[in-house]
């Protein structure tokens, strides 16, 4: 910095003038780029080193760049260097909008302070009435170095000073003699001129204010906010009130998200939930607002936060049980918008973290799941399943039995299995499935009721074989219930299957030799005295038909 | 004169970081001419003086051949390079500032061979400093005296660009006048978008503090003494910029950052926005107030901090500002309005502006109480509420800026003379003021006379010339203190 801009005085030279246009002209370029890409991007970076490039050339063949801005352009010393268009991406129009009189670039000006001017001037584009900031009040927060100006008051009129005669210190009627304040203040009580000599400031009071002032320009005030407006909820206030705290609720349990801050996030919706509960006895009409506002902080536009957030998640622990434990907090609803995200987030935290959320969820109410369940695509049902699987009562298992009907294959295998691992009940509603079009799902339901002794499937079973809808055309599925009845019956089934094995007459054919053939295996799989004396009768009966399925079934086919 | 610098007594007690090269130098400058102006070449405190002087010079020379400390708009600058200073030193850095402008000089360039200079020479120059500012050229005048002696490690640079100088004290106090008004208007605005349902916007809000804070910075007398403006008809909102004045001048004293001090400003200019839902017949009732009328007065705090919720404000000043704004009335212990249980103290800036806005009422005059507390009287009796209604250190701090005798004060003085105080003293002796003397028109009203420093003694028998008899309040006699003061 010499004496002014160093060029003051004389005319500025071609050379200047033409040395200033580039430099205006990389500005321009700059700002375009900041329009069309994020200030990280290297188009942008590019841009602004290309702008501090061309102001360190005139800054080492000149000075310091001062130029002044008039409504039609961008001036140095007087002279045009660069005519503004009334538009927004001109960088002379949008200083002289928001009424900067001149801007200075210094010398030592770095990289970095360039780059938060660029970026200053993009977010001050759109400035409207209602906006709480423009290009002068950032530029006052940014506070550059090397970046200077000077403002007109271009938002008062010229005439707002007023005549400090023209104020009143005091009301036209009012009488100066007649207050009781009148003994403090002209005589009568004279109080004791302050002894400041009582009022200094000890050392551990110089250090606590130092402390508290240090904490005060550190602290975040979202918690001191969150809990404010948490307590103001909680009190009396009128619904419009009501409602306008939970529409700033919403925006901040985004940027709470966004912004990592998970016990903030968990706070407030552990804190809205603790007020829901108090309001159902002390203000149910605001409940409708809480409950809006719990359904729509689940929304994707609030939840796709986690999306941002997940590199971070995946390496610490205690921000991802955090959020976890914020989002056990929303209601089941938001197995609607978490549920996909085990289709987009790959991390195996992320879908431990989801699976144990919808879970917990869908443990509450089942029926956002289900909703999703409904969804055709084969691996989202997939990813829910180990979901499914832990969840226990009735209204899940209704919602796996739904769900065993689903038309693709590998579902339904996933489904029935862990529908048959859950109980009897199960098996009753499974048993169906026996007929499933898929060969692999009716043997993987046969084999699972055979592999234990079970009243619920010896039942189904003899219901079953003994039904009219019974297939004895696939001989293989018929012998492979009867198979499975033997292993999961009892002696209750003896007398069903000694009379198919032994009973006379020729009427069912071929179909009569199958069942025998069944019956047969079904005694030996049994395997109990009543049984064995059943098949020692069958291998010395008269009929050979009956002797040929005994001798078929100890050769175990 | 130590390096030290919790060792200084420069009237503030919050300094214990190190200064930058360049406040460091500027520091040391100013303290060895006021410090050669009293003592003798053999003083052990200016032998340390001349110490300190010639170890802030190494500091700011590192290995060049010469430095320069230049002001550039106001602003110091070493080597081209914005110094930027502490703010508990922001204080002595405009006193310094005061200092190069009386000079007429706008800034020195060092040379490293200020190494081959005696101490004798460098206390002569330090005379010549203390001795220009009460001449007329004072540049010519310096140049000629320090024509031929050994300065050669010194060159002064002249303060002939005046843009690179202050502004003037005309020019500032017309800008704080129309920064105040603007403020006035601002909040004025917003309040009656919000009173007629439509939307506000806080950008005028934000410059106005922005503006108030600059202000601060140059001139923080200058700013107090605006806060001494009064209007009866216009209360609310000449209330609102008094209290984030108030309240900047606090925060500016207990080391608040620029940013902060602006969020505070705006705190301020925004704490009664909720009077707006009051209704008028309450807010301008004569009498007492019923139970239920006060109860509809007590809700503004929460209806000010709803308007700002719901204002398109970015998130981070929100967050900064709303519960300020809610607990204004709360009091330290924790009583006041409104209550809520959320098991945290009063905020910082709350206790803050909770003293500003106490402070500002006591001394106006409204419409349901004719009287006003002298500024004196106010904070006496806000002491008696320091640990329970007041920040008890915030207080302190409050009762130091203000002095025994806050600006604004109207004083009855024993020689029969009113005085007004425009400027408290601030030397060790905090009773005696500088004052403005007021004589009676042909109007009936006052006009201007003489300042006195109510600490200046008579040569002869050492005694006080003038002496406080009583303060009175200015409204008492039709007096507006800023009239005399801006």
């Amino acid at each position: 910095m010499e004496e002014g801009s160093g060029l003051s005085g004389e005319p500025a030279s071609t050379e200047v003038v033409q040395a200033i246009k580039d430099v205006i002209s990389s500005f321009l370029t700059a700002m375009k780029n900041y329009a069309l890409y994020p200030e990280d991007h290297s188009i942008s970076q590019k841009s602004v080193e290309n702008v501090s490039a061309r102001l360190n050339d005139f800054f080492s063949s000149y000075s310091d760049l001062r130029l002044d801005i008039s409504k039609d352009g961008i001036l140095f010393e007087s002279e045009i260097v660069h005519q503004s268009p009334p538009e927004l991406r001109d960088l002379g129009f949008l200083l002289f909008r928001d009424g900067i009189e001149w801007i200075e670039f210094r010398r030592g000006l770095e990289l970095d302070e360039l780059s938060r001017f660029f970026k200053i001037l993009d977010d001050s584009r759109d400035v409207s009435q209602q906006s709480n900031s423009d290009l002068v009040t950032s530029l006052w927060e940014a506070d550059f170095s090397y970046i200077g100006h000077e403002t007109t008051e271009i938002l008062w009129e010229e005439d707002a000073l007023i005549d400090l005669t023209d104020l009143h210190v005091t009301g036209k009627e009012i009488q100066t003699v007649s207050s009781p304040l009148n003994d403090i203040s002209e005589g009568g009580i004279m109080l004791q001129a302050i002894d400041l000599s009582k009022w200094v400031l000890t050392a551990q009071e110089i250090n606590d204010l130092r402390e508290t002032v240090i904490a005060e320009e550190k602290a975040g005030s979202s918690e001191e906010m969150l809990n404010l407006l948490l307590s103001v909820l909680d009190g009396p206030l009128h619904e419009k009130d009501f409602k306008d705290i939970l529409v700033v609720l919403h925006d901040e349990f985004r940027d709470l998200l966004a912004g990592l801050e998970l016990q903030m996030a968990f706070n407030l919706m552990k804190g809205l939930n603790g007020i829901r509960q108090s309001c159902e006895k002390k203000k149910p009409e605001v409940l409708p607002l809480l409950d809006h506002f719990l359904e729509s902080v689940h929304s994707p536009e609030v939840l796709n936060a986690i999306h941002q957030i997940w590199p971070v998640l995946d390496i610490l622990e205690s921000h991802r049980k955090m959020l976890q434990e914020t989002l056990i907090l929303l209601p089941p609803a938001a197995i609607l918008t978490l549920g996909p995200m085990l289709l987009e987030i790959s991390s195996p935290h992320a879908q431990r973290l989801l699976t144990y959320t919808i879970e917990s969820l869908a443990s509450r109410d089942i029926r956002p799941l289900e909703r999703l369940l409904a969804d055709p695509r084969g691996d989202l049902l997939q990813r829910l399943l180990p979901v499914l699987r832990n969840l226990k009562g009735e209204e899940s298992r209704q919602a796996l039995v739904k769900m065993a009907r689903h038309p693709l294959e590998q579902v339904r295998i996933q489904v029935i299995e862990t529908l048959l691992e859950r109980d009897e009940q199960s098996i009753e509603d499974l048993f169906p499935s026996i007929q499933d079009e898929s060969e692999t799902i009716s043997r993987i339901v046969l084999e699972h009721l055979g592999k234990r002794r079970s009243e619920v499937a010896e039942r189904l079973f003899l219901d079953y074989l003994k039904g009219r809808s019974f297939p004895r055309e696939d001989s293989s599925h018929v012998l492979a219930c009867y198979r499975a009845l033997g292993r999961c019956g009892s002696n209750r089934s003896v007398s069903f299957l000694k009379e198919v094995l032994l009973a006379h007459g020729w009427s069912l054919g071929l179909l009569r030799s199958l069942d025998r053939q069944g019956a047969a295996l079904a005694l030996r799989a049994l395997n109990t005295d009543e049984a064995e004396e059943v098949l020692r009768k069958a291998k010395g009966s008269v009929l050979p038909g009956v002797r040929g399925a005994y001798q078929k079934a100890m050769e175990g086919q | 004169m130590t390096n030290d610098s919790k060792t200084v007594n420069t009237g503030n007690q919050l300094e214990q970081i190190p200064p930058a090269p360049g406040e460091r130098f500027a520091r040391a400058l100013y303290w060895l001419v006021q410090t050669v102006r009293i003592h003798r070449d053999n003083n052990r405190l200016l032998k340390a003086c001349v110490d300190e002087f010639l170890g802030a010079v190494s500091n700011c020379l590192e290995d060049e051949e010469h430095f320069t400390l230049q002001i550039f708009r106001g602003r110091f600058y070493l080597q081209d390079k914005k110094v930027i200073y502490r703010m508990e030193s922001m204080d002595l850095i405009k006193a310094v500032l005061d200092f190069f402008e009386r000079c007429g000089i706008a800034g020195l360039r060092i040379y490293a061979k200020i190494d081959e200079a005696s101490v004798e020479q460098i206390l002569a120059f330090a005379r010549l400093l203390n001795q220009v500012g009460r001449q007329g050229d004072t540049f010519a005048w310096l140049s000629q005296r320090m024509e031929g002696r050994e300065f050669s490690w010194v060159e002064i640079i002249q303060g002939a660009d005046t843009n690179n100088l202050r502004l003037s004290g005309n020019k500032r106090k017309e800008m704080a006048r129309r920064a105040y008004f603007n403020a006035m208007s601002s909040v004025r605005e917003v309040a009656q978008k919000l009173a007629s349902q439509q939307p506000a916007g806080l950008r005028k809000v934000k410059r106005i503090a922005q503006n108030l804070v600059d202000l601060l910075m140059e001139d923080d007398i200058l700013l107090f003494q605006l806060s001494t403006i009064r209007d009866y008809d216009d209360y609310t909102y000449t209330h609102s910029v008094n209290v984030a004045i108030l309240s900047l001048c606090l925060g500016k004293r207990v080391g608040l950052s620029r940013r902060s001090l602006e969020m505070l400003g705006i705190c301020g200019l925004l704490h009664d926005l909720g009077k707006v839902d009051v209704p008028q017949e309450i807010l301008n009732k004569p009498g007492k107030l019923t139970e239920s009328e006060f109860e509809e007065v007590r809700k503004h705090p929460l209806k000010s901090m709803l308007h700002v919720l719901k204002m398109p404000t970015d998130q981070d000043l929100k967050t900064k500002i709303i519960t300020p704004i809610f607990e204004h009335h709360l009091k330290y212990d924790l009583s006041g309005y409104p209550h809520v249980d959320r098991g945290s103290g009063q905020t910082f800036f709350a206790r803050i502006l909770s003293m500003a806005d106490v402070f500002d009422a006591m001394t106006s005059i409204r419409v349901y109480r004719n009287k006003a507390f002298s500024p004196d009287h106010a904070l006496s009796s806000m002491l008696e509420g320091s640990g329970r209604e007041f920040d008890p250190i915030l207080l302190k701090v409050m009762v130091n800026l203000l002095g025994v005798y806050p600006v604004g004060t109207l004083l009855r003085l024993d020689t029969g003379e009113m005085g007004l105080v425009i400027q408290s003293n601030g030397g060790t002796d905090h009773a005696r003021p500088q004052v403005l003397i007021l004589l009676p028109d042909e109007k009936g009203g006052f006009r201007k006379g003489k300042v006195f420093s109510l600490a200046e003694q008579d040569p002869k028998t050492l005694s006080f010339t003038r002496n406080v008899v009583r303060s009175l309040h200015p409204s008492d006699y039709g007096i507006q203190p800023a009239e005399f003061l801006l």
